[in-house]
Formats: C-alpha cells, sequence, structure tokens
C-alpha cells in the first residue's frame, strides 16, 4: 500500500477533485492518496464521487476548515 | 470496505492532532445576538429591510450548511458526470415554481392586466443578448469558482480569493452596464419579455414548467446512472 | 459513510459532542434545495422582492465610481431599469437598500454557520494565476449579467419560477459556458 498526498490547500473548487482524479489514474490498486484541502465543499464531492467510483473514503478534519480526504483505489 | 492499512493509516495520523481545534461557536453565538439586534434596528428603520437581512441569514446559512453550490449545478454533469446537485436544483426549482405560482395568480387576479414591473417575480427581455450573456456567465462562473451568490458564501466563511472574484464583478458589471446602450441598440430593443401565462392558460403554463422540470430531473438520473462507456 | 471514526473516539462523552457533530454534517443537497426554494417563496410573499445577488452588486460598483467623482447613475442603463433603481438612487441609499442589505445576509449566514461547525478558517491566494482567473472570471460574471438581467440567482434560480422564458434560455447557454469553462479549467489550472 503506497501513500501518497496531495496538497489542495487553498486552491477553489472543483481543482481539487480534477487533481486527484488525476493522480489517482497513476495509481496502483490498495494505494490511498491523501487529499488535502480547506474548501468546504469538496468532502461532499469527494464522497459522491467516491461511491460512483467504488472507491473506500474516509474524511477527517485536522484543524479548524481544513480537511483530510483519504481515498483509496479499489 | 476500507481495508485495515487505511483505517491504520488515518489513526496514526490523527493521533496527536486535537489539540490544534478551537471551539468557535461562542463568536458564533455572539454574532447571532449582534444579527438580531441589527435586525430590530432595521425593523425600527421601517424601510421594510428586516426581511431582507432575516431571510438573507437564512439563505447563507442554508448554502453553507447543504454546500449548495449553482456553479457545481451547471458543471458536475459535464465534469464528474454527477447531477445529484443538478437534481436537489431541480427540485427547488419545482417548489419555487409552485409557491411563485401561487403569489402570482393571487395578485393577477386581484390586479388584471399588471406590468411586468408589478407582477410578484422577476421578468426579463429574451433573445440573442440572453444567449450571450448567460453564456459569459457561464463561462466566468466555473473558471472563478463560484457563482455570485457562493462568493458571498465563501467570503464568510474566511476565504480570500472570493474578494478577488468580487472586484472583477463589479469591474464587468459597470462594464457591462456602460455598454448597455450598444446592446440595446443592436438586439436589445426589438425583444421583449415572454411571460408564459401570457401565452396559455396560467394553469396550463404552470403545469407545463413543472412537467418540463419533472422529465429533466428524470433525464439527469438516467445521466448519472448510465453505464460507463469503458 | 463512517468518515467520523475519530471523533468516534470521543463521542459518548455528553450531548455536546453529538451536538458539535450534528453542527459539522452537512445537510444533504436536496434538503439544501428544498429549503432555498421555500426561502425564495418567503422573500417574496413578505417583501415581494425575489431573491438576487448582482444587482446589489451593481450598485455598490456603481457608488464606488460615485465616489471618485464619475455619474454612473446618469448613465442610460439606469435610464431603462427606472423601476428597479429609481427610488434607490433618489434616496441616495445606493449602499444601504434591499438589494445590500440581503447580500451581507447571505455573507453573516455562513459566517454564522462556518463558525457554529467550528469551520471557519481565513484563507489566502495561492499564486497570480489563480488571482488571474478569479478577476477574469467576475468579469465575465459581472459583464454576463448585466445583459441578462441578473445573475444566476435573479436571472435564473428566481427567473424559472417566476414563469419567465429568459431564465430557461439563461440555463441551457449558461450550461454551454461552463462546459467551456470546466475545459479552460482543466486545461490551464491543473
Amino acid at each position: 500500500m503506497k501513500v501518497r498526498d496531495l496538497d489542495c490547500l487553498y486552491e477553489v473548487c472543483p481543482i481539487p477533485l480534477i487533481k486527484a482524479v488525476k493522480e489517482l489514474k497513476k495509481m496502483n490498486s490498495g494505494d490511498v492518496l491523501v487529499v488535502h484541502s480547506d474548501e468546504s465543499c469538496v468532502g461532499v464531492m469527494m464522497e459522491e464521487w467516491a461511491k460512483q467510483n467504488h472507491y473506500s473514503i474516509q474524511i477527517e478534519e485536522p484543524k479548524d476548515g481544513e480537511w483530510e480526504i483519504y481515498l483509496q483505489k479499489p | 470496505m476500507p481495508s485495515d492499512g487505511l483505517n491504520d493509516l488515518i489513526q496514526e495520523r490523527q493521533k496527536s492532532r486535537h489539540a490544534q481545534r478551537k471551539n468557535q461557536v461562542p463568536y458564533a453565538m455572539i454574532l447571532l445576538v449582534l444579527s438580531c439586534v441589527y435586525a430590530f434596528f432595521l425593523w425600527r428603520d421601517g424601510r421594510g429591510y428586516t426581511a431582507f437581512w432575516l431571510v438573507g441569514i437564512a439563505l447563507g446559512f442554508v448554502m453553507r450548511n447543504s454546500r449548495f453550490c449553482f456553479a457545481a449545478t451547471f458543471r458536475d454533469a459535464f465534469l464528474f458526470k454527477n447531477t445529484k446537485l443538478m437534481r436537489a436544483l431541480i427540485l427547488s426549482l419545482i417548489i419555487g415554481t409552485l409557491g411563485f405560482a401561487a403569489i402570482q395568480f393571487q395578485y393577477l387576479r386581484n390586479h388584471p392586466g399588471a406590468g411586468y414591473d408589478e407582477i410578484p417575480g422577476i421578468f426579463d427581455s429574451v433573445g440573442l443578448h440572453t444567449v450571450i450573456g448567460a453564456f459569459l456567465f457561464g463561462v466566468g462562473m466555473v473558471i472563478a469558482g463560484g457563482c455570485a451568490a457562493s462568493v458571498l458564501m465563501r467570503i464568510g466563511e474566511g476565504h480570500a480569493l472570493p474578494l478577488i472574484t468580487l472586484l472583477g464583478f463589479f469591474i464587468g458589471t459597470t462594464l457591462g452596464a456602460k455598454d448597455y446602450p450598444n446592446w440595446y441598440g443592436s438586439m436589445i430593443q426589438n425583444t421583449g419579455v415572454v411571460y408564459l401565462p401570457e401565452y396559455m392558460n396560467f394553469g396550463a403554463a404552470v403545469f407545463l414548467q413543472i412537467a418540463v422540470l419533472a422529465a429533466l430531473y428524470r433525464l439527469a438520473l438516467w445521466f448519472q446512472n448510465r453505464k460507463p462507456e469503458k | 459513510m463512517g468518515n467520523l471514526s475519530s471523533e468516534a473516539v470521543n463521542f459518548g462523552k455528553d450531548g455536546t459532542d453529538a451536538m458539535k457533530r450534528w453542527l459539522k454534517k452537512p445537510w444533504p443537497y436536496w434538503a439544501g434545495g428544498v429549503l432555498l426554494g421555500l426561502l425564495n417563496i418567503l422573500l417574496l410573499a413578505v417583501s415581494g422582492t425575489v431573491w438576487q445577488v448582482s444587482g446589489g452588486y451593481l450598485l455598490w460598483a456603481a457608488g464606488i465610481l460615485e465616489r471618485f467623482g464619475l455619474k454612473p447613475f446618469q448613465w442610460d442603463y439606469f435610464q431603462s431599469f427606472q423601476p428597479r433603481y429609481a427610488e434607490i438612487i433618489a434616496t441616495h441609499s445606493v449602499f444601504f437598500n434591499q438589494y445590500t442589505i440581503l447580500n451581507l445576509g447571505v455573507a453573516a449566514g455562513a459566517l454564522i454557520a462556518a463558525l457554529l461547525a467550528s469551520q471557519f478558517k481565513l484563507g489566502k491566494i495561492k499564486g497570480w494565476k489563480q488571482a488571474a482567473f478569479a478577476l477574469l472570471g467576475g468579469i465575465l460574471m459581472g459583464y454576463g449579467s448585466r445583459l441578462t438581467g441578473g445573475c444566476n440567482i435573479g436571472g435564473f434560480f428566481s427567473g424559472i419560477p417566476s414563469l419567465s422564458l429568459h431564465a430557461w434560455v439563461f440555463w441551457i447557454f449558461a450550461m454551454a459556458g461552463a462546459w467551456l469553462g470546466a475545459k479552460l479549467l482543466i486545461r490551464f489550472m491543473t
């Protein structure tokens, strides 16, 4: 299981998800992408996207108004 | 299902994090009280602004809590083949149509022959200028990352970038108002408002619009659920 | 689901934690849609005006120009839209009127919601490219909104329930614009 971080702090919707999709394409099954974002809508958007594409997803909020979204490739 | 590896990774990373969080609820309470005080002053002022202030707060609150983004309703079908937000918007439009129709029907019964400036609602001429304006707006909304309303919402959340978008909006809207006579002369002057109930029975117009919205809802659902081409 | 696992460790201390979790949890989109629709009806029923945003922006922008000694309110535009703006201009309430109050309310409501969720955070600008896109996007939106009688709120979200055809045209061509915008975004920003 490889882990990769994607810094999307201060990026506006929908760029974090576009970047994440691009990055995940290059990764293997079981790898985890951690997206860092401070955009409040990104979590819901990514949950929706993960459900559609059968990815595992978990969202953490390490700081006020900052999120880490864990996406695992199926 | 997330594998154990993913859970371990998250556990590992979150261990020392709780110290970095603050409780902002007290500030929210202070702001709520201040908002009520301001509402009281607006009420005493007697110009009828209280409703605008309170409904505005409710709109911002709902937009932020439901992460409702109008730009995304236009955009995410193309970008991510997701129409969930668009379907929520269509639902909203159906409810709005029913409510507005009831208000308009009541008004028109008491004021037959009322003009577009008096009928409750918002009307504008339709023509090539609508096409051009909407297209420019659509491009701008997506590259700026939010529409006119979500700019306000995001400023409320503390973001800095929407301030730049707002500045751009000021510049654009001023240029647009200044240029208006040119557009008026070349395309707007021969167009007019198309108010659907003037072309058919009021009830039929409402029914038709809701039928079209419901059909679009079904279409959006189909679009999301269809099998990927791969 | 189950994205709150780390919070679940502390959960059970007392009701405040449950409350905090509830305040942080995003509402479903459909609930937001239903409530926004109902609030728009409420505003129309109470005040006779629908929800709109860009009218307030125009008044702010013109008010600023006026401070710099220009005379924007003599432009033809404000003559063409007499009924909407005449009273505001005549009473010199360009910065303080129903449209600007409504806009300030939306920002204040979002701020209250963010604070209640303890998710308020001051942002910053990432770079000149991002700023340029934001500025350009704002200009396009502002210019477009003058041709269509309002932004996607006044011209579209309130326009469709008003049974006005222009809002349907707006919807179709704003979708087309959004498609191009999405292509530009992928091409230049990622």
